[in-house]
């Protein structure tokens, strides 16, 4: 138990000039593996082989080949094309919810925790409120009051992302302000509202960053799930959730049609998850004893 | 002890209480459409809807349609849907039996299968940084519902159609055929919450095993598998248990991706046909029950846990 790791403790390598966090394959790959989705995301439709809503590229359910190499769906739409144009909803619809969840959890999480007293209890007691819900079922009845549409439906995710990084946030906050730094700040005579901003917010970054990085994926799933279900874009836009749902007629046919729009989400949900557990390696010196021992 | 269930019995019904409040007042008030616009039809004139609102009583003010309705619900009595003509309260005796069975199934074969993955990749490395383990644990945890369903559903109708059935066998009439056809659909929603209590189940065992009444128990030449699935395994159970609630809460939301890749007629499937036709009486009964079921189980794990760990009640 007591041995100490050194070939975790390296040079760093920097990167304009900023140090690099991340060691180790996993780590690096992970991130590099993110970074080209939000590639394929932004310039995918330059790089796919089909307009990925053209119908009859190719015959119908064809299997994966040299020209199309993820296969053909019902339609004879080339399923490369239509997985590389799904990778933009997908990282958008996930984005956007975990923003919002995000910038809501926060200002409530601290006002809460900082404010303490009534606010406190109002705060948290919509928070429980929230956590009644089954998951899938509030997002669903935001979807049903606004409408289908990725926007719609990530809003719908990130309401019930809220109340965990409002928690999560509220106990942070709690233990940060009893520190001598928030106290001085006080004493110098600063506002509330700029104590939260420059003393509590930067001090409670780090549990908040993996807590966004494991969100991410809930969002991702949760959003694919309700586009399976048929709220999120609007066919034939393509769409992993929709995509996997519409192909499952052809799937003793064509078990392809499912699989790589299965493999692809999988793999998504896979990443953010991976990325936050090497973020909590990086930041959560409880989670890693061994390493923090060494440095101190 | 008394005093601390009865606190949480209270708060739950509080909850459930402001719960029905804000869904029978959303649904009343943000959705578009309800049962008058959907028995009327698309082509109505607004004068038409209006009358079929005022038969059905839907255009009174809606703090007096809500304290109607909870009046008559907390008695049992949802109303009767005028869209299908059925006692909403038989469609929840209908349709509840099977989300929470699918449920309660899918917790079980969840803990059966997470807890000893846990305990074993706890035990075969000491090392809490084994991305050997971590990895197929966050790939089970990624798999989502849809896809284990629709990937199951496969291999079942070619490889072992004993396991599939087009129509729902209630479990009162053959009780050996239902748990076979809902093998399933738990399976598929309980390979990834299993791969989530695995982590946890791993993680408080390798901070339990650190500890000094381990290496006490290890001292006094207690047998390994003893220290390890007795007394370890009893410590690292709290936070554990905690999970379970929260899985619990993920498998009712998984209810609707699964009733409908199953084609099973529970709740979820008749909060999405609820949702289709407007049938907004049905929605709201099917809502709330949703939730009770989520927050009793959650009651459950609440009072289950300080019987694990008896420090809890003194907070």
């Amino acid at each position: 138990m007591a041995t100490i790791d050194i070939t975790t403790v390296r040079a760093p390598m920097r990167i304009l000039g900023f140090r690099w966090p991340f060691h180790g394959v996993i780590a690096n790959g992970v991130i590099g593996f993110l970074l080209f989705f939000v590639f394929l995301a932004i310039f995918g439709e330059f790089i796919s082989p089909y307009a990925p809503n053209r119908v009859g590229v190719g015959p119908a359910l064809a299997p994966p080949s040299p020209q199309f190499w993820f296969g053909t769906d019902g339609l004879g739409r080339d399923q490369l094309s239509r997985v590389i144009a799904s990778t933009r909803p997908a990282l958008l619809s996930a984005t956007e919810a975990v923003s919002l969840a995000l910038v809501v959890g926060l200002a409530i999480g601290i006002a809460a925790g900082y404010l303490g007293g009534w606010w406190d209890g109002a705060l948290s007691r919509i928070m429980d409120l929230l956590f009644a819900f089954p998951e899938y079922l509030l997002a669903i009845l935001v979807v049903a009051v606004l409408g289908s549409g990725l926007t719609n439906v990530a809003i719908g995710v990130g309401i019930i992302c809220i109340p965990r990084f409002a928690r999560a946030a509220r106990s942070a906050t709690m233990e940060v302000i009893s520190r001598g730094y928030v106290e001085a700040a006080v004493l110098a005579g600063r506002s509330r509202a700029w104590i939260m901003w420059r003393h509590v917010l930067p001090n409670i970054a780090s549990p908040l960053l993996v807590m966004t990085a494991i969100t991410l994926s809930t969002a991702e799933g949760a959003y694919a799930s309700l586009a399976f279900l048929g709220f999120g874009e609007r066919p034939p836009t393509a769409d992993l959730g929709s995509m996997i749902s519409a192909a499952q007629p052809y799937m003793t046919t064509n078990p392809f049609t499912v699989l790589f729009p299965a493999a692809v989400f999988v793999v998504l949900v896979l990443a953010f998850n991976v990325l936050g557990d090497v973020l909590r390696d990086l930041l959560d010196p409880r989670a890693r004893p061994e390493l923090a021992r060494s440095i101190r | 002890m008394f005093g601390y269930v009865l606190k949480r019995l209270s708060s739950s019904t509080l909850i459930i209480l402001a719960l029905s409040a804000i869904v029978f007042i959303t649904t009343r008030t943000l959705l578009s459409g309800n049962e008058a616009t959907s028995l009327a039809g698309p082509k109505a004139s607004a004068a038409d809807v209006a009358a079929i609102a005022h038969k059905l009583g839907l255009d009174q003010p809606i703090v007096f349609q809500y304290l109607g309705w909870l009046s008559r619900a907390v008695r049992g009595d949802f109303g009767v849907s005028p869209l299908s003509g059925q006692s909403n309260s038989d469609l929840i005796a209908q349709q509840a039996p099977i989300s929470l069975e699918l449920a309660v199934f899918s917790l079980v074969i969840t803990v059966a299968i997470g807890i000893p993955i846990g305990v074993l990749t706890a035990g075969s490395s000491g090392k809490r940084s084994d991305w050997g383990t971590r990895i197929p644990l966050l790939v089970a945890f990624a798999i989502p519902g849809f896809v284990s369903g629709a990937l199951l559903l496969l291999v079942a109708t070619r490889y072992v159609p004993a396991l599939y059935s087009a129509v729902y066998i209630p479990f009162g009439d053959d009780p050996l055929g239902n748990l076979q056809m809902m093998f399933l659909p738990a399976l598929s929603v309980g390979i990834p919450t299993s791969a989530l209590i695995a982590q946890m189940t791993r993680s408080s065992m390798l901070e339990v095993l650190s500890q000094p009444h381990i290496a006490t128990a290890r001292t006094h030449g207690i047998p390994e598998w003893k220290v390890k699935y007795v007394y370890a395994l009893k410590a690292s159970l709290p936070p554990i248990l905690t999970l379970v609630g929260v899985v619990f809460g993920l498998l009712i939301g998984s209810l609707f991706i699964t009733e409908d890749i199953f084609s099973l007629p529970g709740l979820g499937r008749g909060v999405l046909d609820a949702i289709s036709n407007r049938d907004v009486g049905a929605l709201e009964a099917q809502v709330v029950v949703m939730a009770a079921l989520f927050i009793l189980g959650n009651l459950i794990v609440d009072i289950v846990i300080p019987m694990v760990d008896r420090r809890i009640v003194r907070d």
